[in-house]
């Protein structure tokens, strides 16, 4: 059987890999705002050393630690271009029909443009350093205050699990289906296009058949287990928050802290 | 139409999860309809969610195969991950959901399943998904990236998408009679 996927996962043993997918979360959302809030040079300045730091902390290449901005270079110059052109403002230095050039609509192009960098390597640093698993039952735990507003949130903790480990089944089962039916005969470049919409046919009925055999026994087997309700269900192992964690939180609330100081 | 009210508790579950999954392994379910548009099962699997599911649970599954690709599962087109939120073709991902909402409701109120019905449920669906991917990309464009677009330029920029999607609705129509006949047995 096929592994779970890992996603963008890069096994490790640094202090951020080590630390609590819960506290890595919050701390993520902490730092978000910090660079959504940062409105000054200082307030950048503290954001990118902190972000700085966070990587070289976290031990991964550099190359991997910016990958997901790599991809998106033209969308960022877009980006900058689109700011820089329309933001328009006083001392315009250069205009053309309705585009401007003019200070105010650089900075605001950088701005934008660090913003969204700085956010999407943060985000990446938690996936990077958090096991897809980790993350799920992390943010399961998470969510449990919504209990109070009549959100099942035990049960959605069980779904994803379970989902979790369905993907690397099902995608062997859908590739076998798929060879299977090809050497029976099965005709996926038909000329006529009815005939090429009609071979979905087969493909598709034997994926949900076979998918919803599996989900027949597993409900079966889950019961016979002696499940009942997800409500008081009780985990093998119980990770508390340990100091590291807490320090680490702290920290980022000290940073956010700090950025509402550098507001001018 | 009542096919979700005859299962227990568990199997709900399970069947939510099915189909977080199935959303997913639509995407590899392809086939050049016409050449250079990839067609992908991904709609059909959203509408089916919605039909079988009824609307919370069909609702639901959608809700978590968007929240397993965000936490960095390449359960999307293209990969996965937080930076999702800034492509463009989030929206339709986000529509997924509503769309399992409103087809699970609207299915409810049909009696039996034929050609016509499906294809109702698939064309209601498709613009759903429009509908909540279209204000997406104007508020992404509008918000956070600062960068003005009109809503009508928008829209009208999606049209050819759109009209490559009613094709889909057809195929999709076509597809979920037979499937349905043969999904009563369990």
């Amino acid at each position: 059987m096929r592994s779970l996927p890992t996603g963008q996962y890069i096994p490790g043993h640094s202090f951020l890999h080590r630390l609590d997918a819960r506290a890595k979360i919050l701390c993520l959302f902490i730092l978000m705002a910090a660079v959504i809030g940062a409105a000054s040079l200082w307030g950048y300045a503290l954001v990118l050393v902190a972000i700085a730091l966070l990587v070289l902390l976290s031990r991964l290449p550099l190359r991997s630690a910016v990958a997901p901005v790599r991809g998106v270079y033209w969308f960022l110059l877009v980006i900058f271009l689109m700011n820089t052109l329309f933001f328009g403002g006083e001392d315009v230095l250069a205009s053309w029909g309705i585009f401007q050039i003019a200070p105010a609509g650089i900075k605001q192009g950088f701005r934008v443009v660090g913003n969204v960098v700085l956010i999407l390597i943060l985000g990446n640093l938690l996936t990077m350093t958090t096991l897809p698993t980790q993350v799920t039952t992390a943010l399961a735990s998470l969510i449990k205050p919504l209990k109070f507003i009549g959100v099942p949130t035990e049960d959605v903790a069980l779904i994803i699990s379970i989902a979790l480990h369905f993907i690397p089944t099902f995608m062997e089962e859908t590739e076998l289906i798929k060879m299977a039916q090809i050497a029976r005969g099965a005709r996926f470049e038909s000329r006529k296009l009815s005939e090429r919409a009609a071979s979905f046919i087969p493909l598709v009925v034997p994926v949900f058949i076979s998918a919803f055999r599996r989900a027949d026994a597993l409900a079966l087997a889950m019961e016979a287990r002696g499940y009942r309700n997800a409500k008081n269900r009780t985990k093998r192992e119980k990770a508390p928050l340990v100091a590291g964690d807490y320090c680490a939180l702290m920290v980022c609330a000290l940073i956010c802290l700090v950025q509402i100081f550098l507001r001018p | 139409m009542d096919w979700i009210k005859k299962r227990k508790t568990t199997e709900r579950l399970v069947l939510v999860a099915l189909f977080s999954t199935l959303t997913w392994i639509g995407a590899y379910l392809r086939i050049e309809l016409i050449p250079p548009l990839p067609f992908t099962l991904q709609n059909f699997m959203v509408i089916v969610a919605g039909i079988l599911l009824g609307p919370r649970d069909g609702a639901l599954s959608q809700l978590l195969y968007l929240l397993l690709g965000l936490v960095g599962i390449p359960v999307f087109s293209q990969g996965g991950g937080l930076s999702y939120l800034l492509r463009p073709g989030f929206g339709f991902i986000l529509g997924f959901v509503g769309a399992a909402a409103v087809v699970g409701g609207l299915s409810r109120l049909l009696r039996k399943i034929n050609f016509w019905a499906c294809f109702g449920l698939a064309l209601t669906g498709m613009a759903v998904i429009y509908l909540i991917a279209l204000p997406y990309l104007y508020l992404l464009n509008n918000l956070v990236l600062a960068a003005p677009v009109g809503f009508g330029h928008l829209a009208l920029a999606m049209v050819p998408f759109f009209l490559g999607d009613l094709i889909k609705v057809v195929v999709i129509a076509g597809l979920l009679p037979p499937l349905w006949a043969r999904l009563q047995q369990f």
